[in-house]
């Protein structure tokens, strides 16, 4: 009996993983395609998003905008990291590699968000540290996602 | 273990960030005077306080679970279990009272203020909290 439930919250936990994965590249796709649209994806638009421009008569980002756009973005990215990890510590991948996969992702997602803020009080420069961290986190997002859900089709789970 | 301590620090430190821009916006929208919380909340419409009010009712239960959970892996006391109460209590009622004073009057700003601040506060002690904990019961 005690087998029968257990096996019943495996095929639960699997079923939960798979659709979370396949959701999660839904929403790395629309992320992709909000910041497309709204031109703040590569370095010279996000110094235009932040710094406007007067000869096109452009206002620079008010910094109360700034923090909100910080405050959900830490919230969003930072809960996801979390539950990707949470999963994939549960696959029977390479331990060091799961450690620079996670350090990795959490960085890069550190790194593009108070690079915004640098970008406005210090060079702007930093837009391409925006732009890389954006990039690289996604990329290791992407990644993260795709093991876990590679490895809890294939039943390669602890 | 180790692995798990790696994803759970650099979680608080993500949270860590989110707490310290959520002071800032509260600086720079409320100040720490509850006569400016007042004369901002009144400003607003009706729809313009949803707005705001709405994901906060989600975001901070579930960013108070997600933080309060990680308790479930050391040994705590019954202080502990209604001390995290009272801060997710806290935190509620500082996303709720910015209603009340637009429907009830200034008194609540007060009563947001005085959330705002115990809850911040209690939020980094949880994390302190549980970071020294889970580093002296697990050993590794």
């Amino acid at each position: 009996m005690r087998f029968v439930v257990q096996s019943k919250k495996a095929t639960l936990i699997n079923v939960l993983v798979i659709l979370f994965s396949l959701s999660f590249y839904i929403f790395v796709f629309s992320l992709i395609f909000y910041r497309l649209e709204s031109n703040t994806l590569l370095p010279s638009q996000i110094v235009l998003d932040l710094k406007g421009n007067l000869e096109e008569f452009l206002e620079p980002k008010p910094i109360s905008t700034v923090l909100e756009q910080m405050h959900i973005n830490l919230f969003i990215f930072n809960t996801a990291l979390l539950i990707l990890s949470s999963i994939l510590y549960r696959t029977f991948t390479d331990k060091k590699v799961k450690f620079i996969l996670i350090v990795s992702g959490f960085f890069s997602m550190y790194f593009e968000e108070l690079s915004t803020l640098a970008v406005i009080y210090l060079d702007d420069k930093f837009s391409y540290v925006v732009s890389i961290g954006f990039f690289v986190m996604v990329f290791i997002m992407t990644l993260i996602n795709s093991i876990n859900l590679i490895s809890f089709l294939t039943g390669k789970i602890k | 273990m180790r692995l798990i301590f790696t994803i759970i620090v650099l979680s608080f430190i993500g949270y860590i960030l989110q707490l310290i821009t959520g002071i800032l916006i509260f600086l720079e929208k409320y100040t720490l005077s509850p006569d400016k919380i007042t004369d901002y909340v009144l400003q607003k419409s009706k729809i313009g306080l949803l707005e705001i009010i709405f994901p906060h009712l989600i975001f901070i239960p579930a960013f108070s679970f997600v933080l309060l959970h990680f308790l479930y892996f050391i040994p705590i006391s019954k202080r502990i279990i209604i001390f995290s109460t009272i801060i997710f209590l806290s935190g509620l009622l500082e996303t709720l009272s910015t209603f009340f004073i637009f429907l009830y009057g200034s008194s609540f700003s007060y009563i947001k203020l005085s959330a705002f601040i115990f809850y911040e506060l209690g939020i980094f002690t949880v994390i302190f909290f549980i970071i020294f904990s889970f580093r002296k019961y697990h050993r590794f």
